[in-house]
């Protein structure tokens, strides 16, 4: 893209352009930013809803020293980074075999079956939980299958289980996510240009040597965002842990997010529910935020 | 990737894939069938796929709720999200297009770390603050709160779109006497249509799916569709028909919608990642 051709140029003192993005700095500013800060500031107070926010009631970071002791904090941490690790090789192992077998097909069939693959993504992450429940509801279809190949209840507990629950948790996840790769991906598998496949071909190299070594690296990028916008996403949302599990059996399937919302909303204990909602925001920040805003960086640099 | 493969092999494809495709249906297809079942037919397993359908549940669930206001709600929430966003990303994304220097188009990749933010790190401060001025409880508060989080993320999409646009449009609009204000809304709006409308779908679809800020910010008045169903399945006896009923009323709008705007959805979901 060339700047230089651009015939509308700025000129000093210029203040259209400004203009143009107020509305929006303003909104991001005294909706995201000033709260965020406001937040952090909250955090180190001791402070419930209705409560005053004096310097009387400021403790410093002992609201942070007492999360470290929590065992309850340190159990939403570790589900934390298992959910979402968990979610996101899920996601990238079964997009991708999805994502190729669509893209085998005739472009006619693809097209519909296209639309039944993306449903999930539309439907909202409580309903998917709502469906979950009914689906691993003890008198339910997933239990008559397994009984079918001979698992009975007592060897797998689905969401009361304080082993399983959180696998559940991850499972309704890829049920909404994968859509997404999907999308993403055969968006990617187009981009590569089929002579190379042809090329491949002819040298008599095997589809999963084909795939290894021509679309896998080809992809490369592509998979990198879709690890970095899907990570982020999942560490975010609560609603299908909220809707399935509601963070129980006895904590076992608890996120850092989820605990920080039951802390402010059920306890009413605001500064340590936004110490805790820090915590998230910084595990957010240092996984798949940073990293994120850099590739991009560079990205752009390049082009 | 297409080259030909042993019958077996291929065989061994198509059963992967219907495997696949039936388990993306089949949660789906099982609500809306229950929704659609009287009191015995929803326990029977495996369920039936031949019933005599009946609108009980409906009838039932608008009886007891107030259900046409919880809709009237998430459609009030979305469509202003969506209108507020749209315009003060394509504005932005506009204005970022018109500063010269290199440094302020960099800075647009800032924006990104914004979709980094957690909902829960701006909830909680967020309802401190709106309520010492009284807003919680509004329908306000949930647009506010939904505006300000998807707004970095769009703004940063529209940005991209945007600069594909050849700077040669903007030179001939200049020389036709365009004002840079027309120029926006004569040039750039018809042109970049198609990214307008990926925008919006997704920011629809956000907002309308969104369960977390809706619940934090309503109250029995003001629930949106979603609170509506995480606040009546937690309290209600397990039947399933009733709380199928719910789920279809409030993701059927918005997988029509999904499906008829596809194209922008995928184009929207692909731009950020595949052209960069």
């Amino acid at each position: 893209m060339d700047r230089k051709s651009f015939g509308l140029s700025m000129e000093k003192g210029d203040l259209l352009p400004t203009i143009l993005i107020l509305p929006t700095l303003l909104i991001v500013l005294c909706f995201t930013i000033i709260p965020m800060f406001y937040g952090i500031y909250v955090s180190l107070h001791e402070y419930r809803l209705g409560g005053s926010l004096s310097s009387e009631n400021l403790v410093g970071i002992s609201n942070y020293v007492n999360a470290f002791k929590d065992s309850t904090t340190k159990k939403a941490i570790v589900n934390t980074v298992i959910f979402a690790v968990g979610c996101v090789a899920g996601d990238l192992v079964f997009g991708t075999i999805i994502s190729v077998l669509l893209y085998r097909l005739k472009e006619g069939v693809q097209h519909i079956l296209r639309p039944f693959m993306i449903m999930p993504l539309l439907v909202a992450p409580i309903v998917t939980s709502l469906m979950w429940t009914s689906l691993l509801d003890v008198n339910g279809v997933i239990y008559w299958a397994l009984g079918k190949i001979g698992i009975t209840y007592a060897q797998f507990k689905g969401v009361s289980g304080t082993s399983t629950a959180l696998f559940c948790c991850i499972t309704a996840h890829w049920w909404t996510n994968i859509p997404f790769v999907v999308i993403v991906l055969s968006a990617g598998l187009l981009c590569i240009s089929e002579d190379l496949y042809e090329a491949a071909y002819c040298d008599g190299v095997g589809l999963m040597k084909t795939f290894w070594y021509i679309t896998l690296p080809l992809l490369k990028s592509v998979y990198m965002t879709i690890i970095l916008i899907s990570g982020v996403d999942t560490i975010k949302s609560m609603d299908v842990v909220f809707g399935l599990t509601k963070g129980g059996p006895n904590n076992s399937s608890m996120t850092l997010n989820l605990y920080s919302y039951l802390q402010a909303f059920e306890s009413g204990n605001m500064s340590y529910a936004m110490t805790l909602s820090v915590l998230t925001l910084i595990l957010a920040l240092v996984c798949f935020g940073i990293p994120f805003v850099r590739y991009n960086n560079r990205k752009r640099n390049q082009s | 990737m297409k080259q030909k493969v042993k019958w077996y092999f291929t065989i061994f494809e198509r059963a992967l894939l219907i495997i696949f495709l039936f388990a993306a249906v089949f949660p789906i297809w099982l609500i809306i069938t229950n929704s659609l079942k009287s009191g015995v037919d929803t326990f029977k397993i495996p369920p039936s796929v031949f019933f005599k359908p009946v609108l009980n549940n409906y009838q039932q669930l608008f009886k007891t709720t107030n259900f046409e206001n919880y809709f009237k709600n998430s459609i009030v929430v979305a469509s202003f999200t969506t209108v507020i966003v749209v315009m003060c990303g394509t504005f932005a994304a506009y204005g970022i297009r018109l500063f010269k220097s290199k440094k302020v188009a960099k800075l647009s990749n800032i924006l990104l770390v914004g979709r980094a933010v957690p909902y829960i790190t701006i909830l909680i401060p967020l309802y401190i603050m709106l309520n010492k001025i009284g807003l919680t409880g509004s329908l306000l508060a949930v647009i506010i709160a939904h505006s300000t989080s998807t707004l970095p993320f769009n703004t940063w999409l529209i940005s991209g779109f945007m600069s594909d646009v050849p700077g040669e449009l903007f030179e001939s609009a200049t020389i036709d006497g365009c004002t840079r204000m027309q120029t926006l809304f004569r040039i750039i709006f018809p042109t970049l249509k198609p990214a307008i409308a990926s925008s919006a779908i997704l920011v629809l679809q956000f907002s309308w799916n969104e369960l977390i800020y809706a619940m934090g910010f309503t109250n029995m008045k003001t629930y949106t569709m979603t609170v509506a169903v995480a606040r009546y399945t937690g309290g209600m006896v397990v039947n399933w028909g009733t709380i199928g009923a719910i789920a279809c009323l409030s993701s059927i709008p918005i997988i029509a919608v999904g499906f008829f705007a596809q194209k922008y959805l995928i184009s929207g979901m692909t731009a950020g990642a595949v052209k960069g």
